[in-house]
């Protein structure tokens, strides 16, 4: 539930009402002089809105005596009262999915329009530029993150968001209007404060942006995939809010092909991709985390030919060109390194 | 009300059309959240609000963390609530055909083109039909399509189409590139080839692209019999088609200082078919959450094996011709899982919450024959005792591994102040795959190796042998994590964080049997200050292990069965180095920090800076003995008006890694660094130091008429790969000398990008956009470097990456009907 402002001023409903009225008789004094410059009123239609905001303050008038709601000490205005004030603000509101499902509802709380979020507005009338006054998820809130976080939860909890508590961000005081904007549309779904999901990570996750520049990268970046197919940032029961319960069936949700299981694994490659794999970019094909050979023999010592030093000597031209670390590498013949099916394949050669 | 009403009439429209790309808004179950491809990626393609969303303030609000939002884009006006958008026009370049990387997952193509579309319609009380697209018909095109009404069901579906470029202009020696069997031209034999009559025989060969392309199609369904009930099914169907690169061995020629053997860079058909999909419900009550849902994942592969004949001639003492290898593709495999997600919300704010997750992978291919070649191997092998499925211990894979996992957590705000959370999880694995190479025509454990280009790993009990591994190792790992974190709330906004957690890990088939983690980590978030915001944390992570056995594998070796008889007088020789330790099991010491400051310069600007530096030290003599990364990035953000927004950024990542080998110098059974096999004379040390420096700025501004936005980032990396050697006997080749280069060439990529888009709003229904692009980008790799289609013994498709610079001009006009 939205915290409550503590006064409750009955008659602050009547001097918003009256405020709209004004607001009307304004209108019709800069149609007379030519000098209107409202911010979002036509002024080819400017008689016509002239009139409606009378007639709007008429019926609030009105509405003010009958549906009157007081609540905990707050004072619940109604989103006409909201509106004729913030005119702008409801007009972006109004295209998004919010307010189709507030308009949509019998919810109760849907009912109360942006007092729904921002909590009863009686208060705000008396300091317009007192945040303390009205649920304000901005910076200088005079509500903290958690009580900002709570409003959103009346009608998000559980689902998606069943971590959240005790979760990566809400520990780090990540506030859902860190990457979210309800109030209008940024981006294509999700209400998100940037215009796609990665754009709105990399606000704080700045090194995922270089990453995802690098040489070999998922096309994340070319908007076919994005943070949100490998973690949830609402909270997760696992390591690095990923989506799975272990980082390999993360992986395999899109490279189905490496779950297996072979007849012969290889050992770092069961445990983990991450052991070999920078998921996030790198400077080296197929986003390894390192060169080859020199990843490979980060773990292979064994006896033959795996522990070589292998040199600028070894490269293709020079005075002894190597399998070992011409192309692909050491993948050039132990091309199945992710597991091999072939009963000869102990050594992925196959 | 009237001006309320009509407002909301505009309302689905403006909405709807940001369906540029739509998301399937799970965060936590499936992927496919997003549809869209790079030419809509750029912001250009639509327009931003020049009057901002604010009625009164004339500055931009800022989140809760200090940064300035975005603005938001224009609504459209439409005179009712069903609408049609399209932006169509036409593209052309000067791309140079041969650069891969440019068309790595984009689809240039010049021609006409349908941009993007997007609609929205309406019918009786509450029911939304929208849909969205891209570059229509084109490789990376994307369509969307969602119907809904609130609070009763919501059915989307999805196409994505995505390529995958590798190389472009790849040397095809082989006919019958991207099906599974590459054979070789007429002129030349299998497995009897000289190079020069190879080399002749390139002169002819095919030059094509390798490439793969995904589609999915998928639907979700959401259903909501009641207000705190949802029950969804999902099910997407996904295509690649196509080849990648993939390797070929045939010996290979270092073993004979390049007389015989070869290798060869074969293409992979990709014929590949999943079927993905979730089934759940999701309930949510006041105080009690549940969520349980089934994932099923079925991998098909419309290839089992890929063939090819040798085009080199192994040249063994006998007279048998290798002619040809055959791997095993991907095998078809099944993967089902199922969790459930409880949460009760307590007194005070209390929150217990456990998941329980089940998952099973299953993989139940045919096996093949151990090799498709046939005849007396050079070692006097009979193959075709082991060229037929007769030869197998079994016919089936029969692999199978379950999974379980149990996390619970609870939340506990002890005060207003004091939070504590406890969290524990338990993971387990159970690894049924079980095979044995062994071959009941002949009674012998081992297999073939390469198709029989090599000695075969055949054991003969009685003979001296070399150790052969000819029973599956099953890996199996477990995990108990315990974590306790205390959060207090020093100040209004001001929070302070410890965590502390024990982690144990079990494996087995591993050098290790288990190890365990302590780790603690503290955090400090300050909100106080009103004109910054500051984020800092430091963790550090000790894994410590039990006794480590570089070689625990003799059960699945043959020195463990009777009979086995070592052709070193003193034992076995030796396998890998004593004090090798493999980095994802050794003893580390990781630590992490992480600063995140967030300065409100002014009204209009502010200043993001933040610092990661992971730090982990092994405590390993041999093997991978550090790596740390560092990134600094700083993001400066102006905005003065809604019409008018410019940002600069720049990130510095330096990654460095060091490790330490010995090369051996032949059989012994000590396997001591500093032993017969490992003398310190055959040491050598690698280590890498990567720069990446990224550079991003953009300004767009908005008018009544025409709106520009232009942005430029340029990313440039550089890795510089060192090494040192105790002597000459590290060296691979005995021929080189390793002190003559130290280094490696720099391993370089640079790429440049200017986007630049002006628009033309002629009316409230045409719009006009001229669109240029240029992008230019500079690959290094010494890994590629100097490749030819034949290099010796070697056989490849790929080559260096080409360099390019390429201009793109687009014309677009968009209706909104």
């Amino acid at each position: 539930m939205a915290p409550a402002v503590k006064e409750s001023r009955p008659a602050d409903w009547i001097t918003i009402c009256c405020m709209n009225c004004l607001h009307g008789l304004w209108l019709v004094k800069n149609a007379l002089t030519d000098t209107c410059d409202m911010r979002s009123s036509l002024p080819p239609q400017i008689n016509a809105h002239c009139v409606v905001q009378l007639a709007l303050g008429a019926v609030m008038i009105f509405t003010a005596f009958t549906t009157w709601s007081e609540e905990d000490g707050r004072s619940y205005l109604g989103q006409q009262v909201c509106v004729s004030c913030h005119q702008s603000e409801f007009k972006h509101w109004s295209h998004t999915v919010h307010n189709r499902a507030f308009a949509n509802s019998s919810d109760a709380l849907a009912s109360k329009g942006c007092e729904a979020c921002h909590g009863a507005g009686s208060a705000h009338l008396e300091d317009t530029r007192d945040k303390s006054k009205i649920v304000a998820f901005t910076h200088g809130s005079g509500y903290t993150i958690q009580q900002q976080n709570d409003v959103c939860f009346q009608c998000h909890q559980g689902g998606d968001r069943i971590y959240w508590y005790g979760s990566m961000h809400e520990a780090s005081e990540v506030a859902c209007s860190d990457c979210h904007n309800p109030m209008s549309n940024y981006s294509s779904t999700g209400l998100l404060r940037a215009k796609s999901v990665s754009e709105t990570c990399f606000h704080c996750h700045q090194q995922q942006r270089i990453e995802f520049h690098k040489k070999s990268h998922m096309p994340l970046v070319e908007g076919k995939i994005s943070c949100i197919d490998c973690h949830n940032p609402h909270g997760s029961a696992n390591q690095a809010l990923l989506k799975q319960d272990h980082v390999n069936k993360v992986c395999y949700q899109c490279h189905a092909e490496k779950r297996g299981p072979f007849i012969w694994e290889h050992a770092p490659v069961r445990d983990s991709c991450l052991n070999c794999h920078q998921p996030h970019g790198s400077n080296h094909e197929y986003l390894l985390v390192s060169a080859r050979p020199f990843l490979c023999q980060q773990c292979h010592t064994n006896r033959g030919h795996p522990n070589d030093l292998l040199t600028p000597g070894n490269l293709a031209g020079r005075q002894k060109p190597d399998a070992r670390i011409m192309n692909r590498s050491c993948q050039n013949c132990h091309a199945q390194i992710h597991g091999s099916n072939h009963p000869a394949g102990v050594r992925f050669h196959r | 009300m009237i001006k309320v009403q009509k407002t909301v009439s505009t309302t689905l429209f403006s909405w709807l059309l940001l369906l540029a790309s739509s998301c399937l808004a799970s965060t936590s179950i499936g992927v496919d959240s997003v549809q869209g491809n790079k030419l809509n990626s750029s912001s250009s393609h639509r327009q931003k609000d020049p009057k901002g969303i604010a009625t009164f303030k004339t500055e931009l609000s800022r989140s809760p963390a200090g940064l300035l939002y975005d603005v938001p884009w224009l609504l459209y006006q439409t005179d009712g609530q069903d609408f049609l958008v399209v932006e169509l026009g036409a593209l052309i370049h000067d791309d140079n055909e041969e650069a891969a990387h440019y068309r790595e997952y984009a689809d240039w193509d010049d021609g006409l083109l349908v941009s993007n579309f997007s609609f929205a319609t309406t019918y009786g009380s509450g029911v939304y039909l929208s849909g969205a697209g891209g570059s229509v018909a084109r490789d990376d095109q994307f369509y969307s399509i969602m119907a809904s009404r609130v609070g009763a069901y919501k059915v989307q579906a999805f196409y994505q189409k995505t390529p995958h470029v590798f190389v472009n202009d790849a040397t095809f020696l082989y006919q019958g590139a991207g099906s599974d069997n590459l054979t070789l031209p007429d002129a030349l034999v299998p497995g009897n080839n000289s190079t020069s009559e190879i080399s002749q025989a390139l002169v002819g060969a095919s030059k094509a692209s390798v490439k793969l392309t995904r589609e999915k199609t998928g639907i979700k369904i959401q259903y909501y019999p009641s207000a705190n009930l949802e029950l969804f099914a999902n099910y997407a169907i996904e295509s690649r088609e196509g080849s990648r690169p993939f390797g070929g061995s045939f010996a290979p020629p270092f073993y004979s200082n390049g007389i015989f053997g070869g290798v060869v860079e074969t293409v992979e058909p990709v014929d590949y078919l999943t079927h993905d999909t979730n089934l759940g419900v999701i309930f949510t009550g006041a105080r009690s959450m549940v969520n349980l849902a089934y994932t099923g994942s079925f991998f098909r592969n419309g290839n089992t094996s890929l063939t090819w004949e040798n085009p080199f001639t192994n040249g063994g003492p006998s007279s048998f011709v290798v002619e040809r290898g055959r791997f095993a593709l991907y095998p078809d495999n099944d993967y089902h899982q199922l969790q459930l997600d409880l949460s009760r919300i307590l007194h005070n704010r209390t929150q217990l919450t456990g998941s329980i997750t089940w998952s099973t992978m299953r993989q139940d291919e045919s096996l093949l024959p151990p090799t498709i070649n046939q005849g007396f191997s050079d070692d006097g092998i009979d193959l075709d005792l082991w060229n037929t499925t007769a030869a197998l211990s079994r016919s089936n894979s029969d692999a199978k591994i379950d999974s379980l996992s149990v996390n619970v957590s609870l939340y506990l705000p002890i005060n207003s102040r004091l939070n504590l959370t406890f969290r524990t999880r338990i993971y387990d694995e159970d690894n049924d795959t079980e095979y044995t190479a062994f071959n009941p025509l002949t009674g012998q454990f081992g297999y073939i190796t390469e198709d029989g280009a090599r000695t075969g790993n055949v054991f003969t009990p009685g003979t001296a042998n070399l150790p052969v591994h000819y029973r599956s190792i099953p890996l199996e790992k477990s995990e108990q994590l315990f974590e306790v974190e205390a959060r207090l709330r020093a100040w209004r906004t001001t929070n302070l964080s410890l965590t502390a957690h024990q982690k144990k890990n079990d494996y087995r088939g591993r050098e290790i049997d288990g190890s365990d983690e302590t780790g603690a980590k503290l955090k400090v978030t300050i909100r106080a200050l009103s004109i910054i915001n500051i984020r800092l944390s430091y963790a550090i992570n000790e894994r410590h292990i039990d006794d480590y056995d570089p070689f625990p594998y003799d059960e699945y070796y043959t020195t463990s069965r009777s009979g086995y008889a070592s052709f070193l007088p003193d034992g076995s020789p030796a396998h890998t180095l004593a004090q090798m330790r493999k980095f994802d099991l050794a003893a580390r010491r990781e630590q992490v920090f992480n600063g995140r400051v967030n300065i409100l310069v002014s009204s209009s600007m502010d200043l993001a800076i933040s610092v990661i530096r992971r730090s982990n030290d092994y405590d390993s003599d041999y093997g991978l003995r550090e790596r740390n990364t560092t990134t600094l990035n700083v993001d400066w953000s102006f905005q003065p008006s809604p019409k008018l927004n410019a940002f600069l950024y720049y990130s510095r990542q330096l990654d460095d890694n060091e490790m330490r080998n010995i090369q051996d110098t032949g059989f012994a059974v000590d396997a001591n660094a500093g032993g017969a096999v490992y003398a310190i004379a055959g040491t050598w040390q690698e280590s890498s130091d990567e720069t990446s420096d990224q550079f991003g700025s953009g300004i767009s501004y908005t008018g009544s008429k025409f709106s520009i936005d232009v942005n430029y980032s340029d990313i440039r990396s550089n890795t510089k790969t060192d090494y040192v050697a105790a002597s000459n006997l590290a060296a691979g080749s005995a021929a080189i000398d390793p002190f003559a280069t130290p280094a490696f060439p720099e391993l370089r990529y640079k790429q440049r990008v200017f986007d630049a888009s002006i628009r033309w709003h002629t009316s409230e229904k045409w719009h006009f956009r001229g669109y240029y692009r240029h992008e230019s980008n500079d690959i290094r790799d010494w890994h590629l470097a100097g490749l030819t289609p034949l290099q010796g013994k070697h056989l490849f498709i790929s080559h260096e990456p080409v360099d390019y610079s390429v201009n793109t001009i687009g014309l677009y006009c968009q209706y909104q009907f």
